[in-house]
């Protein structure tokens, strides 16, 4: 219908517009120039200029040229040659791109797509060729790599599989392997110790490093273990060069700030150490099998605690759970509500599950636990996160090893999340570049599996029960109630293990703000819990326990070293200090290798879970707030309280967060003052400091660019709905009042409304119901909708109010589909730490521009003033043309 | 060439949807098709385009002692098919008392092939509890016997339940039998838990496939075309191509 009306519109236009054509031509010829008048016409249709130009032109070609030059109808070649004018509305910029567009024209030959495309291809040929001579060069390495690979394998096989970690083979170290392992000692003792002049020094660790280039090439873990023994090596180097000979005793000033800078390395240092340690070999643990006879699955207590969280955000969890498969009688789900509110407690009698309210509140989610277990008695507690949702088969993955290993007391598995947290949508990497998360979640739990010390992380995680109560139930003395429990059970000589299989998924923290804080929390009770029952003393743990739970600990009181990184070349900039007593060359040797190898050895132990560089982003942005409070909880650590993390909000329009990223600012001010002092010093300062100076500016460079990329993530991305989508691929299909059934695919769903894409979406017609019908496990199930929008190809839907057993299905069908979470992680690339930094590059630009714009008054004219000088010069460049003969 | 037969419990199953639109499918994978129609009712031409006022088939050849072989009909891209054809009174009772051996011979020529040869041979066989003459039996087991398929198109309702669940007769005759569900409508709660009590029953001989009911396929007989004809971006075509697919994969590695 709209087709029509409009075709009449234009009839009434053309008539006005074109009435002189009547008297000049024929019918049909008039027809023509019609239809050729309007291929011209812009967005905004004719100015008056525009009728006469094309007019004009239309003619001239009718007239004077032949019918098709460069395999074009001649008509047509002003709209060909010249791509980014509108003719029909030329406007005065377009007197200079067009013969700008000219002159390239006629100097430069158009390559059309497919040709760029071949291109292309034929780079990425060259690319796999200087590959395929790599490959040449690391043949002979791999080979013997694969040989050392199959004796370790064999030693592998004959240990036993089971719920112990290999750990025995250290002790099983003979008399031969003891002195190999002393002789290795001495030679690294050499390697770190011994002090090389600035040649020497050069050719040591470009020797490192075309050896750790060429490792790198080779796939598997025992490559990567090499690499982490190189980077050691050269780390070990760095450090013990830096204590032994670069501390400045002439100055006070420069003894402080160097010591200051010193410890701060330091401990960047043990992180890393402690870092190798724990991810050295994932253990990957895969689910047990349970046994085929239900009567012998243990009866187990789900717990989902809630706060002040929204009802329609426990409804899905709730929902899910109500559909996991677990028999039963044998899974009993509690609802625990601190908020006592009635709307839970009805909506709990409705969907048929237990409501438990206490009468205080203390001691927050640990003490609403604690109390729902006196109230309680299945085996087992699973603990969800009111915003958690699991799939289907959570129980049947997360229990077999309950019934395998009578020691095991916890199961963690990890923490999805479908929706974006703030990182991720105020930089718009969603899916694209992993998390922070990912990290842990992906590798370094898996890691602490092996040394057995894999921690609990409050939610998506099974207990067992008599194991929580021998321990007095959740921890109660810190703000992290989790890791301080599962630090207890490993005192008491209880096991733990981490599955990675995503089996539930949750909401991310949707604010920067409430991020931030959450990760507060965090850092403040790691803190608290190495004060209060520090896990390098006391009864229980081994050493390999003590060190990872020490390092997940260290992790958090990152605040204050990187700050300090931050600030550290400002010293020698604006306070004319050497902090590093030595010469620029002599630094750069030292510190650039270790620097290298760490990151690449990062790079192909974490590649798939953290990209390079992004680490650290994440790190500056909560530096400063995390830096407080841990220092508090290391000196006081009872104080602090348990703050809520708020999820499930939206945010309404697009701001910046001026209270979050003020102290980024600050930081980048000095910065750029760093900057220009720099550059004034190697114009009017001495000869001999001006390499100390471009180091300096190097690094303040850097610097620069990580906290231009920390401040990008202030600037809030408005959130239109407050129930959150997922996006998916997933077959469905609709079927309409008439009967009719046509296929669609599943775009995204929220617990509210769905979004298919139709092949033809006119087939709706004027319909406003329809049933959406989706699949899991090979059965079908329908949904009563209502058509909310439309456009040629896509619907919009909202769900009609339904029942119980429909509620079930529809979260077991959308966010408890047991394959979805798994199929979505597979989708990051590996890292390639040129492109990853090109990314934090772009995400600072963005930072820059973001911050100058909602600035104080003449930045955001002045950032608008350039993006506009920006914006036409590109308007007027040359643009890439279609055409055969060109 | 490969055998599938098609038949359902009771009249109404849905046995020549379901064979002249998986025919269709098969015909749009690749493979040449060929429908036939063992039921008297001589619907099956109808899905493939075939004039209804044309009273000619197979039957009415052998009756009247012609080759049936001029009974097929085609068009240009969609399968061949060979109808029944139209028997007045007097013929049918001819029909009825044809020989056994002349039955079993059209049987065993209609598998042998005939140029230009295909693929698939889809056989539409009247449904399971109705009666038939001991002639017609023995080339209805002619083809079952030969066949490396065999569907049974049922509707999750009770009378295809009950007759394949108390009834012996049928019980028996469906044994080496796939079920397929035809016309699932999973907002109707009998059906819906109808469907799973098939797929808890007869687990081991489930498709893993259903067809959905979809309008579309009844608009298409009427409109004498197949689903893939009549709405290529119906839920049914898509179904349909599934099952076609399924079919193929669970010949694989047999021989044809």
């Amino acid at each position: 219908m709209s087709r029509d009306t409009g075709g009449s519109d234009r009839l009434v236009v053309r008539r006005s517009q074109l009435s002189v054509l009547r008297w000049l031509f024929k019918p049909d010829i008039k027809r023509m120039f019609e239809a050729r008048y309007d291929e011209y016409r812009g967005a905004r249709g004719y100015s008056r200029i525009g009728r006469l130009l094309v007019g004009a032109w239309l003619y001239f070609s009718y007239c004077f040229l032949k019918p098709e030059i460069f395999g074009v109808p001649s008509w047509r070649l002003l709209k060909v040659l010249f791509p980014h004018v509108d003719l029909s509305r030329p406007r005065l910029g377009d007197l200079l791109r067009m013969p700008i567009q000219l002159i390239w024209l006629l100097l430069f030959k158009q390559v059309s797509t497919r040709d760029r495309r071949r291109i292309r291809q034929f780079y990425r040929l060259a690319d796999l060729r200087s590959r395929r001579v790599l490959f040449r060069l690391v043949a002979l390495t791999r080979l013997s790599i694969r040989k050392l690979q199959h004796t370790f394998a064999r030693r592998e096989n004959s240990e036993p599989e089971g719920a112990e970690p290999p750990r025995e083979s250290w002790e099983l170290a003979g008399f031969t392997m003891s002195l190999l392992l002393g002789f290795a000692g001495f030679l690294a003792f050499i390697c770190i110790t011994v002090p090389f002049s600035l040649t020497a020094q050069a050719g040591f660790v470009s020797a490192l490093i075309i050896t750790a280039l060429i490792l790198r090439q080779v796939p598997g873990r025992y490559p990567a273990l090499m690499l982490m023994m190189l980077s050691l090596i050269v780390s070990f180097r760095y450090i013990w060069w830096r204590v032994s000979s670069t501390i400045n005793f002439d100055d006070t000033l420069g003894l402080i700030l160097g010591i200051i800078l010193l410890l701060a390395e330091a401990y960047a240092w043990l992180v890393l150490l402690l870092g190798y340690f724990q991810t050295i070999w994932p253990l990957r643990r895969s689910p047990e099998k349970l046994p085929d006879n239900t009567d012998e699955w243990p009866t187990i207590d789900l717990m989902i605690p809630t706060y002040n969280e929204e009802l329609d955000v426990v409804r899905a969890t709730v929902l899910a759970c109500l559909g996991l498969d677990w028999p039963r009688e044998k899974l009993r789900i509690h609802i625990l509500d601190d908020g006592k509110r009635d709307s839970f407690k009805d909506f709990a009698a409705e969907v048929n599950v237990n409501y438990i309210r206490r009468p205080t509140n203390e001691h927050a989610k640990a003490g609403n636990i604690n109390h729902a277990l006196k109230k309680t008695s299945a085996d087992y507690v699973a603990i969800f996160d009111c915003d958690h949702i699991p799939t289907r088969a959570f129980f049947q993955v997360a229990m077999g090893w309950f019934l395998k290993d009578p020691k095991l007391a916890l199961v963690q598995t990890p923490h999805h999340f479908y929706s974006p947290d703030a990182f991720e949508r105020n930089l718009g990497n969603f899916r694209k570049i992993p998390n922070e998360g990912t990290l842990f979640y992906g590798l370094t739990q898996d890691g602490n599996d092996l040394w057995n010390a894999a921690f609990f992380c409050g939610s998506c995680a099974v207990i067992r029960r008599d194991a929580l109560e021998e321990i007095g139930g959740i921890a109660v003395e810190t703000v992290t109630e989790d890791a301080h429990t599962s630090l207890r059970l490993h005192r008491k000589g209880y096991n733990s293990a981490y599955l990675r299989a995503p089996v539930s998924a949750g909401l991310a923290t949707e604010t920067l703000s409430a991020h931030v804080g959450q990760r507060i929390r965090w850092a403040r009770g790691m803190a608290q819990i190495l004060r209060l029952d520090n896990p390098l003393v006391g009864p229980g743990l081994n050493w390999r326990q003590r060190l990872c739970y020490f390092n997940a600990m260290l992790h958090f009181l990152a605040g204050i070293p990187r700050l300090v990184f931050l600030t550290a070349p400002l010293a020698f900039l604006l306070l004319h200090t050497y902090i590093i007593f030595a010469p620029a060359a002599l630094l750069l040797l030292y510190v650039l290798p270790h620097m290298f190898l760490a990151s690449v050895v990062n790079s192909t132990t974490q590649g798939k879970y953290r990209y390079s560089f992004w680490g650290e982003v994440y790190e500056i942005v909560l530096s400063w707030y995390v830096a407080r409070p841990t220092t508090v909880a290391l000196f006081a650590p009872d104080k602090g309280k348990f703050n809520v993390t708020a999820k499930g909000g939206k945010v309404e329009n697009f701001y910046y967060d001026w209270v979050i990223s003020k102290p980024y600012i600050f930081l980048i001010l000095l910065n750029i003052a760093g900057i220009i002092w720099g550059g004034v010093r190697i114009a009017f300062g001495p000869e001999d400091e001006v390499a100390a100076v471009l180091v300096n500016l190097g690094w303040v460079l850097y610097n620069l660019i990580l906290l231009c990329a920390a401040v990008a993530v202030a600037g809030e991305v408005k959130q239109v709905r407050s129930a959150p989508r997922v996006e998916v691929d997933m077959p469905a299909s609709i079927r309409l009042p008439n009967g009719r059934a046509y296929q669609a695919s599943l775009r995204d769903f929220s617990i509210g409304g769905l979004r298919i894409d139709l092949e033809d979406s006119s087939v709706v017609g004027d319909y406003t119901r329809l049933e959406i019908q989706l699949q899991r496990a090979n059965r079908t199930f329908s949904f009563p909708a209502r058509i909310v929008f439309s456009n040629n190809q896509m619907l919009g839907l909202r769900l009609e109010p339904l029942t119980r057993q429909q509620k079930i299905d529809y979260v077991q069908c959308t966010f408890a589909r047991a394959d979805l979470w798994v199929r979505w992680k597979r989708d990051y690339d590996i890292d390639r730490p040129g492109v990853s930094f090109g990314q934090v590059v772009s995400a600072a630009a963005q930072g820059l521009r973001i911050s100058l714009e909602s600035g104080p008054r003449p930045l955001p004219w002045i950032v608008r003033g350039i993006s506009f000088i920006i914006r036409s010069l590109r308007s007027v460049a040359p643009v890439r043309v279609e055409a055969k003969a060109l | 060439m490969r055998v599938v037969v098609v038949r359902s419990v009771r009249g109404g199953g849905g046995s020549s949807t379901v064979a002249a639109n998986l025919a269709a499918a098969m015909q749009q994978l690749g493979h040449s098709c060929l429908l036939l129609d063992l039921c008297q009712s001589n619907d099956l031409r109808l899905h493939a385009s075939v004039d209804p006022c044309e009273p000619d088939g197979w039957a009415r050849r052998l009756v009247a002692d012609q080759a049936w072989e001029v009974a097929v009909f085609g068009a240009e891209g969609s399968c061949r098919v060979i109808p029944f054809g139209e028997l007045d009174g007097d013929a049918y009772e001819r029909f009825l008392a044809f020989p056994q051996e002349a039955l079993v011979a059209f049987a065993e020529q209609v598998q042998a092939g005939f140029s230009p040869a295909a693929d698939w041979l889809i056989v539409d066989a009247p449904p399971l509890v109705s009666q038939h003459s001991a002639a017609f039996e023995s080339m209805l087991h002619a083809f079952s016997k030969s066949a490396s398929l065999r569907l049974l198109a049922v509707p999750p309702e009770a009378p295809a339940y009950t007759s394949l669940r108390f009834s012996t007769r049928v019980r028996n005759a469906a044994a080496d039998y796939h079920l397929l569900l035809n016309r699932a409508a999973p907002e109707v709660a009998i059906n819906r838990d109808l469907s799973l009590v098939f797929r808890q029953e007869f687990a081991s001989r489930m498709v893993p496939i259903r067809i959905g009911a979809d309008s579309a396929l009844a608009e298409a007989f009427a409109s004498l075309r197949t689903v893939f004809q009549y709405s290529p971006d119906s839920e049914a075509a898509r179904e349909f191509h599934a099952l076609a697919i399924w079919c193929q994969a669970s010949l694989l590695g047999e021989r044809s």
